[in-house]
């Protein structure tokens, strides 16, 4: 699947590609450097989101294309494949080519169904935990590989891997100290969950070299002790200072002080909005089904605390993640009143 | 004349419907469920806006989806967005250049 891929990583202007599972998980990518496993299965998470929407509005559908400011996104429906869906999502910027990017995408699609259909992804599946450090590697070359494929990587290479950054939110750090450069020790899960913030919301202004950033500031703000969120202040002007325009440097902090406002995921209160205790009705959309797609799902299952907490740290990262609208913040005000 | 007026004289365009950015229903052409339309192009639109910050590729301009009878594009504006349903899918490309003129170059869409 990999050398399938590959083909439409050649077409000019492409600079990832993935194929995703109807669950929203990553199955394959192959990419640029900076598009490493964790935000490609970040973003496999989000298209599959997209994906659902879709289909309540056109279950048929083929292929979707998104146009922004400054690039692509394109997805293709694989279709049914060994018991599981599959999607084809392209990232590329404004160079891109259409017509040779059509021509690639139809190609692939072709050959990923036959293979699909042949029974490649549940192996891929199979092999993404073992390889999953490997598969974010900042390698020599341009390209990262993906699931199954450390194969082909020396060992000592893998040796040297960057941790997999990847978590939930798509981002984690470490909490043991490392003389490894892409290790960053943190004093406590609060301090992890700053830096995690952070990064997500320097990833609007500067894109998927946001975590690379935070890591280095971190290495400045905090050279010789693990990092603490009372070095938070010191940060956030450390990484605004790299953001050119003032609007989005203004943006950026503002955006990093309301989230870590929110409380924390385990607060009672997230729980009792998922489980309808507190029967809330948010103003902000996504919440709202959110809410409404949680609370069939917790009362289908029984209250089990796992999946309760699940959801709660979900809705939790919907407000965080959208803190910066007027809609979010009247929720955040009558829930936690 | 308003987006939703220009597009929904298209005959390309079976039905169009404006909304909020948070998904609420303003006004349709031919539509009869536009509060549904509204609400489903309203979470769509966030999570692509979210999928494309993550991938750093600049504010959210058009989504569309295709199938094998009819297309669907998503205009996003400042503070709305325009659904249209479009038959045959292969004119999107034609509505879109209606709505954003701008983008006439082959290699911008």
């Amino acid at each position: 699947m990999e050398t399938i891929l590959q083909a439409v990583l050649d077409v000019t202007g492409v600079g990832a590609t993935l194929v995703f599972d109807g669950g929203g998980r990553l199955v394959c990518h192959r990419g640029h450097a900076i598009y490493d496993r964790a935000l490609c299965e970040q973003i496999s998470g989000t298209l599959g989101k997209a994906v659902d929407t879709i289909q309540l509005q056109q279950e048929d559908w083929e292929s979707v294309s998104a146009r922004y400011n400054d690039g692509k996104l394109l997805l293709r429906n694989l279709g049914a494949a060994g018991g599981g869906t599959y999607v084809l999502a392209v990232v590329a910027d404004a160079t891109l080519n259409p017509s040779f990017a059509t021509v690639a995408i139809r190609v692939a699609a072709n050959k990923l169904k036959k293979a699909l259909g042949s029974g490649a992804a549940p192996s891929v599946l199979a092999a993404a935990p073992a390889h999953a450090a490997a598969s974010s590697t900042l390698l020599a070359g341009s390209s990262v590989q993906a699931v199954g494929s450390s194969s082909l990587l020396p060992s000592s290479r893998l040796a040297d891997s960057r941790p997999a950054l990847a978590s939930s939110s798509g981002l984690s750090w470490s909490q043991t100290s490392s003389v490894g450069l892409s290790r960053i020790a943190v004093a406590d899960p609060a301090s992890s969950t700053y830096l995690s913030r952070t990064a997500k919301e320097l990833a609007r202004h500067v894109g998927p070299m946001a975590k690379v950033y935070v890591e280095e500031a971190v290495r400045r703000v905090s050279p010789d002790a693990p990092f603490s969120i009372s070095l938070g202040g010191k940060l956030l002007e450390d990484l605004a200072g790299q953001i050119e325009d003032s609007g989005d440097r203004m943006r950026f902090r503002q955006a990093v002080q309301l989230a870590m406002q929110i409380p924390a995921a385990d607060h009672p209160r997230w729980a009792e909005l998922v489980t309808g205790k507190v029967p809330f009705k948010p103003s902000f959309l996504a919440a709202r089904m959110f809410l409404a797609s949680a609370r069939m799902e917790v009362g289908k299952r029984g209250a089990n605390p796992e999946l309760i907490k699940k959801y709660a740290a979900g809705l939790r990262d919907m407000f965080a993640e959208n803190a910066d609208s007027s809609n979010v913040r009247q929720d955040l005000a009558k829930v936690f009143k | 004349m308003s987006d939703l007026k220009l597009i929904g004289s298209r005959p390309e365009v079976k039905s169009a419907v404006l909304s909020d950015l948070a998904g609420a229903f303003l006004d349709a052409v031919r539509e009869p469920d536009g509060e549904n339309v509204a609400a489903v192009t309203g979470f769509l639109t966030s999570t692509m806006v979210q999928a494309g910050e993550q991938l750093g590729l600049g504010a959210l301009r058009t989504v569309s989806f295709a199938g094998q009878a009819r297309a669907c594009l998503v205009a996003v504006r400042s503070d709305s967005v325009v659904t249209a349903f479009i038959e045959p899918p292969t004119s999107v490309a034609t509505v879109e250049r209606v709505l954003d003129p701008s983008d006439s170059s082959p290699r911008g869409r």
